[in-house]
């Protein structure tokens, strides 16, 4: 059992590429953190200085309140799953579950013992004289996660473990890592670029971009309260839905936004926080979940859409949609903010619409669920 | 119809190309087994190639006329040394070279890469001069030390250690290991196929050196087969069939350790994409 922490890490690779800036985040005991962001966004990086494979440029890194910087990997008492796992092909099942063991220099005897132990934990028992290659990618995937776990270490450290599975051994081995982290209770540090991995798994997430850490919290709470546009369009599959905005006065006092042509009336809550933002730039954000047909309960406003095509799911569907104007706003990349807003917009819908792409229709939004955020990309309200 | 011809066409060529090849070593085989007397008076007709009467005269011949035991201990001494210590040092340094980070490492694998270049005629002489000023000459040692490290092999190591997983070596090092028990416990079991080939080339070029040998042996202890059968070759009476059965022994080797390592051989070769 541990605590890790991150403080003020960044890595400079040899050939200039600036891959984590600034990166705080402690992990606490017995916790499963998951880092999670785009190809290339750094995570990997800072799960590998972590494990003492690549050095750190400046910062400190904490295991159990113990600068590890300078200590090797064999010194750190980690274990970590490697996205192809790493098994040792010359040795059979049984050998590489011991090789830890043996750098460890234990007796035989405890050596047998705990090797029986995780294989009976991870249904290897049967497997235990064969070779990696005679294996089926999960049997080598519990086989990595034994490995780890074999050597009770002080944090577990996972790679992307399940990305080399197809879907449906995906979901199986998902499910066996969170049994087992909620029965040992180890720190564990997993890396995904998968979000919905990252939200069933996770006690909390931490979301990267470009090296630096956009926010870290609770799964739910990342869906509820993004911190930015990054998250709010990382998080949730599809992510939010992103279009710059205008705001303009009402009548009544109150504040209304655009919506292509469309006016759209702000709650009084919405428009007291907004205020200051009158005559500057601002996006607004709508998760696909918050538009439905326009008969639905929650709906307060009504919009006609342009279908550019549909994803039929079978008990619901993922309807992408341009609108009047929405085509200028974000085609060819003109637009300098094309970065921040979604290239088209998509609503998730129960079963399957009655029209199809290239056709209109009526869909009603959810006028509360929607987010404001700033010229820079910072969340609002 | 035409397409059967052509396929005849070529595996006829691909038949006569084969015998080219293996008709010196049926030749060698052949007379070997026959009477002296026969060798030269059939020489010149196929039946050269079918030992008609078999007998393993020569073989005694050999052992008789010359101490054949004590060049072959030497050259099997001599090589086995060489291929052993070359396969340590050369895969240790191609490691070091391919994995680890260290100061110069890619100018003096730079330079390694130059030494391919510089055959051995290249350096002999001043070579010869260094081992005469240490007093080497007529010894084991100057015929093994300066061939340990090679850098061919050095090279064969390099390329195939770069194609190991990396991923292989930082599990090993995050399960406790340090680099030399990596090495040992992990790259040497996953790279036998490099091994295999190192050794066999290096226990082919051994074999059969004859210069240095030449060079700086003078007496018959230490030298090794190359200049044993050179030897034996001018010892009157001149008797193809004890030549032949010299030959025959030479070559058992060579071709045995071929068959027992030809499969990771092929591998290896194929693996590191160097031409045999």
């Amino acid at each position: 059992m541990s605590t890790v922490s991150f403080k003020n890490i960044s890595k400079i690779f040899d050939d200039g590429t600036l891959a984590v800036t600034a990166f705080d985040l402690d992990i606490a005991d017995g916790e499963l953190m998951v880092l999670v962001g785009p190809s290339g966004c750094g995570k990997t990086t800072l799960l590998r200085m972590l494990a003492g494979l690549e050095t750190v440029s400046s910062g400190e890194l904490l295991i159990d309140g113990r600068v590890v910087n300078p200590l090797p990997p064999q010194q750190r008492d980690i274990a970590m799953v490697f996205q192809n796992y790493a098994l040792y092909p010359h040795m059979t099942v049984r050998r590489n579950l011991e090789f830890p063991l043996r750098m460890m220099k234990l007796g035989k005897d405890e050596r047998r013992q705990r090797v029986s132990e995780v294989a009976g934990l991870l249904g290897l028992t049967a497997l235990l004289e064969r070779k990696p290659r005679e294996l089926s990618g999960g049997q080598r995937q519990r086989v990595a996660m034994g490995r780890a776990i074999v050597r009770e270490p002080k944090v577990f450290l996972m790679d992307e473990p399940l990305s080399n599975l197809d879907a449906r051994l995906r979901l199986q081995i998902r499910g066996e890592i969170a049994a087992l982290q909620r029965r040992m209770r180890t720190t564990t540090l997993y890396v995904t670029h998968d979000q919905v991995e990252a939200m069933t798994l996770g006690d909390r997430v931490a979301v990267i971009d470009q090296g630096r850490l956009q926010q870290v919290d609770e799964p739910q709470n990342l869906y509820a309260h993004p911190a930015n546009i990054f998250v709010a369009r990382f998080i949730g599959s599809p992510g939010m839905n992103i279009f710059r905005t205008e705001l303009h006065p009402t009548e009544d006092r109150g504040l209304a936004i655009d919506w292509g042509r469309q006016r759209l009336p702000l709650h009084a809550g919405q428009a007291h926080a907004l205020r200051k933002y009158l005559g500057k730039t601002l996006y607004a954000g709508l998760r696909p979940e918050a538009i439905h047909y326009p008969d639905a309960p929650d709906v307060e406003a009504t919009i006609v859409v342009k279908i550019e095509s549909i994803e039929a799911l079978g008990h619901e569907s993922l309807l992408y949609f341009g609108y009047e104007g929405r085509m200028e706003e974000t085609r060819g990349d003109l637009s300098p903010d094309n970065n921040m807003v979604s290239p088209l917009m998509v609503a998730r819908l129960a079963g399957t619409p009655d029209a199809g792409a290239g056709e209109s229709l009526r869909l009603g939004l959810a006028l509360k669920q929607l987010y404001f955020f700033d010229a820079e990309g910072s969340a609002i309200c | 119809m035409k397409r059967w011809r052509i396929n005849g066409a070529i595996y006829l060529g691909l038949m006569v190309l084969a015998l080219v090849f293996i008709a010196p070593i049926l030749l060698m085989v052949a007379g070997s087994l026959k009477p002296d007397a026969r060798v030269l008076i059939e020489a010149g007709s196929w039946r050269a190639l079918l030992p008609d009467s078999v007998s393993l005269q020569n073989y005694g011949d050999v052992f008789s006329r010359v101490d054949f035991t004590s060049y072959l201990l030497n050259s099997l001494w001599i090589t086995g040394c060489v291929v052993v210590l070359g396969l340590i040092v050369n895969a240790m340094a191609g490691y070091a070279f391919a994995r680890m980070q260290w100061r110069g490492r890619d100018l003096l694998f730079g330079l390694v890469l130059m030494i391919l270049i510089i055959p051995l005629e290249a350096i002999a002489v001043p070579l010869f001069y260094q081992v005469t000023l240490w007093g080497w000459r007529d010894t084991y040692v100057v015929q093994i030390v300066p061939f340990i490290a090679n850098a061919f092999s050095i090279y064969l190591f390099h390329t195939y250690f770069l194609g190991l997983p990396r991923e292989l070596e930082e599990a090993a090092r995050i399960d406790g290991a340090g680099v030399l028990r990596t090495f040992v416990s992990i790259i040497v079991p996953n790279a036998r196929p490099a091994f295999a080939s190192v050794a066999i080339l290096t226990f082919l070029t051994q074999w059969g050196a004859f210069l240095w040998p030449l060079m700086v042996t003078s007496g018959e202890a230490v030298r090794p087969l190359p200049l044993g059968i050179a030897a034996f070759y001018t010892l009157p009476p001149l008797q193809w069939g004890d030549i032949f059965a010299f030959g025959v022994m030479m070559v058992a080797p060579v071709l045995l350790l071929f068959l027992v390592f030809q499969k990771w051989f092929v591998r290896g070769v194929a693996a590191t994409g160097v031409k045999g």
